[in-house]
């Protein structure tokens, strides 16, 4: 049984533009589902009404005992603490989680996001990379079920994609069911269990990469033409 | 990113940064109230008090001149307005508190994290309402939190359209209208997505406090304005 059913999703914007419109997927556990497609497309949209952020204008969600945590595209939204530590620990103290518990489970995503150096430093003054690192620890600490990231690897220099592309990988090995947008194809593709691409809000293609990538240009996704194979659609060394 | 950012946080390690909050909460009040009611000589004692912590906290004002300017005009309006309806002394007491308290305020955001602030704050709404304790604290520590990137922003705008080469000398009104509105729109948006943000991270809208205990030097610091304000009182 799939972790999350979606089924004839529709959102529909106040001025009456139509961001989703009939969209139905699944999501299996431990799967790294890539969703693409150029501007307006409704990845952003998809992700917010997943998370309940925003009111689908009609179709169903159905979740599995499952949780979506949330990857904002700008990390500057997402952070609120004074310190690394105090931000990762702020999603459980508003879960009321006791204090002990908060300290584990800091301290253990501080380590696997390689952020303990970093533990008592004040967010603002950290690179991209390792900001956009806290942010993916603020909700994964919260222990979602889904990790949804929205456009990770935006403004991110070559060592900043690097950092969070090696994440998520140790994230998928370790059987974490991840949701990434990206337009990005050429830096991730090749980890990628499903790719789905999106156009004017519906579904253009869902499949394997190796399937649904053909799609991509029409799609408005630019994969460059020296990578032949999905393999090689990523930037970390092999 | 801003430079720095006035009335907030100024990571430094100087005795004032490491002072316990609620001293720093109590020192303001305390001074504050002293000063509003005591004559010149006092006004002067207290203002002198305050520009000795200023100059302990290291607050770099010359950096902050662009954005105290508005106050010292507000100090000048001050001025003329006590001048007027009363004498000079007056004048000059009336500018002494203004400015008294716009440099505590000043040293307070500067040498005290958000969290902290509202965790000084929580500890003293406390007293009253526990639950109103919570939701205001938050609300300070959220709108603390996010003044430098309103100044971010603001500093975007602006270097962006002198970019462009726009002169706001040529048409004021114009520029200054435009200005806002496209500075209220970016700050519009990012308000959403902070909100959004927040209610992703299960964020309530009441906020625990960070845990305080009170040290030897905070004490120390506590009686060495108790002293000042007597002393300020016997003149």
């Amino acid at each position: 049984m799939a972790l999350l059913e979606v089924k004839d999703l529709s959102f529909r914007f106040s001025n009456g533009h139509t961001a989703l419109d009939s969209v139905s997927f699944s999501v299996e556990q431990g799967e790294l589902l890539v969703i693409s497609g150029k501007n307006g497309s409704g990845k952003t949209v998809l992700l917010r009404c997943l998370k309940g952020l925003y009111r689908p204008s009609g179709g169903s969600i159905n979740f599995r005992d499952t949780s979506i945590g949330l990857v904002f595209q700008d990390p500057d939204s997402q952070i609120v603490g004074q310190s690394v530590e105090r931000d990762i620990a702020f999603g459980l103290e508003n879960l009321s989680v006791p204090p002990k518990e908060i300290t584990e489970k800091t301290l253990s995503v501080m380590e696997a996001l390689n952020l303990v150096s970093h533990a008592k430093q004040r967010p603002r003054t950290l690179s991209g990379g390792e900001k956009r690192r806290l942010t993916i620890a603020g909700v994964l600490v919260m222990d979602p079920s889904i990790l949804a990231l929205d456009e990770p690897f935006a403004n991110l220099d070559y060592p900043g994609v690097l950092q969070v592309l090696e994440k998520i990988v140790m994230l998928k090995q370790e059987g974490h069911t991840i949701l990434l947008v990206t337009h990005e194809l050429d830096k991730v593709l090749a980890h990628a269990d499903r790719l789905m691409l999106m156009d004017s809000g519906k579904i253009a293609a869902l499949g394997p990469p190796q399937e649904a990538s053909k799609a991509a240009e029409a799609c408005g996704v630019r994969i460059p033409a020296d990578l032949m194979s999905i393999e090689d659609m990523t930037w970390l060394k092999r | 990113m801003a430079e720095a950012v006035v009335f907030h946080y100024r990571e430094a390690d100087t005795a004032l940064h490491r002072l316990d909050p609620r001293i720093k909460l109590l020192t303001l009040l305390v001074l504050t109230v002293t000063l509003v009611l005591l004559p010149l000589r006092s006004a002067a004692v207290i203002g002198g008090y305050a520009c000795v912590i200023a100059l302990g906290a290291g607050l770099p004002i010359s950096r902050f001149r662009r954005e105290l300017r508005v106050f010292f005009v507000l100090g000048t309006f001050i001025f003329l307005g006590r001048y007027a309806s009363s004498d000079l002394f007056e004048a000059i007491r009336s500018v002494i508190q203004f400015f008294t308290v716009v440099l505590l305020g000043l040293v307070l955001m500067d040498t005290t994290a958000p969290e902290d602030c509202a965790s000084a704050l929580h500890w003293a709404l406390s007293f009253f309402s526990p639950a109103a304790a919570g939701r205001f604290s938050a609300r300070l520590m959220l709108t603390l939190a996010f003044i430098p990137m309103i100044f971010d922003s603001v500093a975007e705008v602006r270097e962006a359209r002198k970019a462009r080469s726009e002169k706001p000398s040529r048409r004021p009104l114009r520029f200054l209208l435009s200005f806002l509105e496209q500075t209220f729109d970016i700050m519009l948006v990012k308000a959403e997505e902070i909100s959004l943000a927040l209610e992703s991270r299960a964020f309530t809208g009441s906020m625990k406090p960070k845990s305080l205990r009170f040290r030897l030097c905070d004490l120390a610091a506590a009686a060495v304005t108790a002293s000042v304000t007597a002393a300020a009182l016997l003149i």
